[in-house]
């Protein structure tokens, strides 16, 4: 048996590379590394890896039926607003920090009396604070197409003084998003307001 | 490794709220939180908040540059 390592003593692990034997190494620190190989055809190829470290894989060249992928929808949001608005002022429906883009947003005005001449404003990644055209002119331009531009509007009753404006649809941010209603008649509406976007 | 994605701000009903969007390193597995309006909105508290939520320690929390407190 005194061939054989007693586990106690320091021994030195040879392999045999065809009839010779060599010695196993290890790295400072007395690690045992070993380098992949796979056959092409019938020759060996090292198995190789990138700068950091990581085995690539080439997708386009692997045998597979199909390759399904999608895009990064990001995380479903909704933000809301359901309260009455400051008069001749400003009053901020929401704001976001972060990456995304909108889906739909809807804008509702239910007033007391006429307010068509209110409309939104809106400011994308700190940018220029934009103001939407007002309700009024909306009609007057026929912006009513739900998914062209920035703003359409989707109800205009004089009568009951029910308001609603939609759009945004499909547009992203990258920084930030703010949106704010702008009453213009020194009344208080009461506004509802949705935005639905994915946050990445 | 969780990662702020997002500070949403709205107004359901008569009070403001506050929510944090936050996703881990694998990167597909979001989480919503609400924020305590009691709390002051600063870097350091949602820093602060997100450690006792997820109980780890604040510097594997990772905010983004681009997540700017959102105005009022």
């Amino acid at each position: 048996m005194a061939d054989l390592p007693d586990w106690f003593a320091a021994s030195v692990i040879k392999g045999l590379y065809g009839t010779e034997l060599k010695t196993i190494q290890v790295d400072e620190l007395g690690r045992l590394y070993a380098i992949l190989r796979a056959l092409y055809g019938t020759t060996q190829k090292d198995v190789q890896c990138d700068a950091s470290g990581n085995l690539t894989l080439n997708v386009k060249a692997q045998d597979l039926a199909e390759v399904i992928n999608r895009p990064k929808y990001g995380a479903h949001t909704t933000v809301l607003f359901n309260n009455y608005v400051n008069a001749s002022s400003d009053t901020t429906l929401f704001s976001v920090s972060g990456k995304g883009i909108i889906y739909a947003m809807l804008v509702a005005v239910m007033g007391a009396n006429v307010i068509d001449n209110d409309y939104v404003k809106y400011t994308f990644d700190g940018g220029t604070e934009i103001s939407s055209p007002t309700i009024l002119q909306g009609i007057q331009f026929n912006f009513t197409d739900v998914y062209e531009g920035d703003f359409s509007v989707c109800c205009y009753d004089n009568t009951n003084y029910r308001y609603a404006v939609r759009g945004f649809y499909g547009i992203t941010f990258e920084t930030s998003f703010v949106m704010k209603y702008t009453e213009t008649y020194g009344r208080t509406p009461y506004v509802l307001a949705r935005l639905f976007h994915a946050l990445l | 490794m969780i990662e702020l994605r997002a500070i949403i701000i709205d107004y359901p009903g008569s009070n403001k709220r506050i929510r944090l969007l936050t996703r881990s390193e694998r990167g597909d597995d979001y989480e919503t939180l609400e924020f305590p309006a009691s709390l002051p909105l600063n870097r350091g508290q949602i820093i602060k908040f997100l450690g006792a939520h997820y109980g780890i320690e604040p510097g594997t929390i990772v905010c983004p540059s681009h997540i700017k407190i959102p105005e009022e």
